[in-house]
Formats: structure tokens, C-alpha cells, sequence
């Protein structure tokens, strides 16, 4: 019996065509079968985990390879221990010159609507001695393109706010080989919480 | 400026503190933010009153160097209302 869309190891799925890293369709264990056991698990893999041990004024992701892993996942939860508000912002291979981006808002604060654009790769609005929160995806798009999404929700309680940001480099990059977390003072504070997830490979 | 390095393929962190400048990036505050978001409503309600009075918008840029911009889309606001009753 052939189940469409099933994760469940043996029991296939439609058939399709391989992913290039050699996992197949519809399987969540890779080399699984009837009897067998599973060589590996698809899925994402945690490729850093960082837990912040005093504060800093950025982070530094390196030793990646876009072009392999295709799409990164970072969620950030950031501690602030600055009485005042900063900006995350997240560069790319060490390109560090906020006009060399562009990044598109909406923010969403109680039944206030804020959208704008700005030249700087925003990440994220860190709320003085608070806290910000934050999944993004980042690629290289077919064209060339460093681009990240993120989804944020920053303050407490009744005053929490939803903020996205859409990023786009105005030039094509060659790959993504570094990313750089970065506010304009020490505002990463110590016990913020970073993970980098990539896609697993074969 | 004090960072850390996280090496993504060994694992290693490292904390380190460098000579490099600060960069200071443009201002996320949430006054200014408030204060962007009025002038974006104000304009917003003007054109929509008496459309193309004002042809700028503060979206752009508006935050980068915030205060500057702030304080000429503010005289824009100000310049298009006196120059309207005027």
C-alpha cells in the first residue's frame, strides 16, 4: 500500500525524483525499509549552539557554505542588558556597509501598524533592558541574492509586538560563507541563546 | 569591540575582543519609531485629503539617521500644511 505524503519509513510515497542530497521523497529515514534500520534522519540539523557567556557587540557565524546547505535557520533569543534600544542587524561575508542592503518592516504593535523601508540589514528591534526574539530564514537565491526573512516578537506581556523583516544585499554574492550578528554596542547580553540550523546531508 | 566567533563547522567558540571601531548602525528606537510612524500617518492623511500635497515619503530611509530624517520629513509636514492654508 502506497501512502501519499507519508513520513512513515517503509512505506514510501508517490516516487518523485531524488533530492540531490539523497534523500527520498515522502521518507523521513534515509536507507529505511521494511526490516532495516535507517542510516540517517532527515530534517535539520543544529550546527551551532551558542549560549552567550558575556555580553557583546556581535557574533559571528563562519565556516559556512551556502551554496551546499542552501538555506540556513537561526533563532536568537536576545537578552539586552543596555537601558537603551538597538538594532540587530545580520551582514554577510564580512560585508559590513549598512547601504549595501535594504530591508522592508512591518511591525505590528497592538492595533498599530508600522511598514518602512530602510538601508541596513535589520534583524531585529532590541527594546531596552528587554528582550527580542527571532527565527529567520537566510539564502542565497537563484539569482545571487543574500536574503533573510525573519518572524520577532519583542517586549512582555501586554505590550508584546510582532515585527518581520525582509532583506535583500543590492549585489549578487558567490556564496554565504560568514554571517555577522551585529548592534551598534554590547547589546547581546550574556545568556542570549543562538542556534544555526542547516538542512542534513547524505 | 568584544564578539564571538562560532566556528560552524568544529564547533569552537571563541570570545574575543578586537581593535575594530563600532560600527554604529542606524537607530532602532522605539520613540523614533513612534515618532516615524505619526509622521507616516500625518502624511498619509494629508494625501489622502488633497492628494500629491506631498510627493516624499518618510518611509524611505526614514529611519537611517533618524533624527535627520525625522526632522526633514516633520518640516515637510510642516512646510505642505503651511503651504496649503497658506
Amino acid at each position: 500500500m502506497a501512502v501519499k505524503n507519508s513520513f512513515i519509513p517503509g512505506l514510501g510515497g508517490s516516487g518523485g525524483l531524488p533530492f540531490t542530497n539523497g534523500w527520498t521523497l515522502d521518507k523521513l529515514l534515509k536507507g529505511a525499509g521494511a526490516g532495516l534500520d535507517p542510516i540517517e534522519i532527515s530534517g535539520w540539523q543544529v550546527i551551532t549552539e551558542l549560549v552567550v557567556p558575556s555580553d557583546v557587540s556581535y557574533v559571528d557565524l563562519n565556516s559556512l557554505d551556502g551554496n551546499t546547505d542552501k538555506f540556513y535557520l537561526i533563532f536568537a533569543a536576545i537578552r539586552n542588558p543596555i537601558a537603551s534600544d538597538y538594532t540587530l542587524a545580520c551582514f554577510v561575508n564580512g560585508d559590513y556597509t549598512e547601504a549595501n542592503y535594504y530591508s522592508q518592516v512591518i511591525d505590528a504593535d497592538g492595533a498599530t501598524l508600522l511598514a518602512a523601508r530602510l538601508n541596513s540589514p535589520c534583524f531585529g528591534g532590541i527594546p531596552a533592558s528587554g528582550q527580542l526574539v527571532v527565527m529567520a530564514y537566510v539564502t542565497r537565491d537563484p539569482a545571487g541574492y543574500y536574503r533573510f526573512y525573519t518572524f520577532s516578537s519583542r517586549r512582555v506581556g501586554s505590550a508584546v509586538v510582532i515585527q518581520n523583516w525582509a532583506c535583500c544585499k543590492t549585489a549578487t554574492i558567490a556564496n554565504i560563507t560568514v554571517l555577522r550578528l551585529l548592534c551598534g554596542a554590547a547589546a547581546i547580553g550574556q545568556n542570549s541563546v543562538i542556534l544555526l540550523c542547516k538542512p542534513r546531508t547524505a | 569591540m568584544k564578539g564571538i566567533i562560532a566556528n560552524c563547522q568544529t564547533g569552537k567558540v571563541e570570545l574575543i575582543e578586537d581593535s575594530l571601531p563600532q560600527l554604529v548602525l542606524a537607530p532602532w528606537t522605539e520613540p523614533e519609531r513612534l515618532d516615524i510612524l505619526q509622521a507616516n500617518q500625518a502624511i498619509q492623511k494629508i494625501n489622502e485629503q488633497f492628494p500629491g500635497t506631498i510627493t516624499a515619503s518618510p518611509g524611505s530611509g526614514a529611519l537611517a539617521g533618524a533624527k535627520i530624517a525625522k526632522t526633514s520629513t516633520l518640516t515637510r509636514i510642516k512646510s505642505a500644511i503651511t503651504g496649503f492654508f497658506q
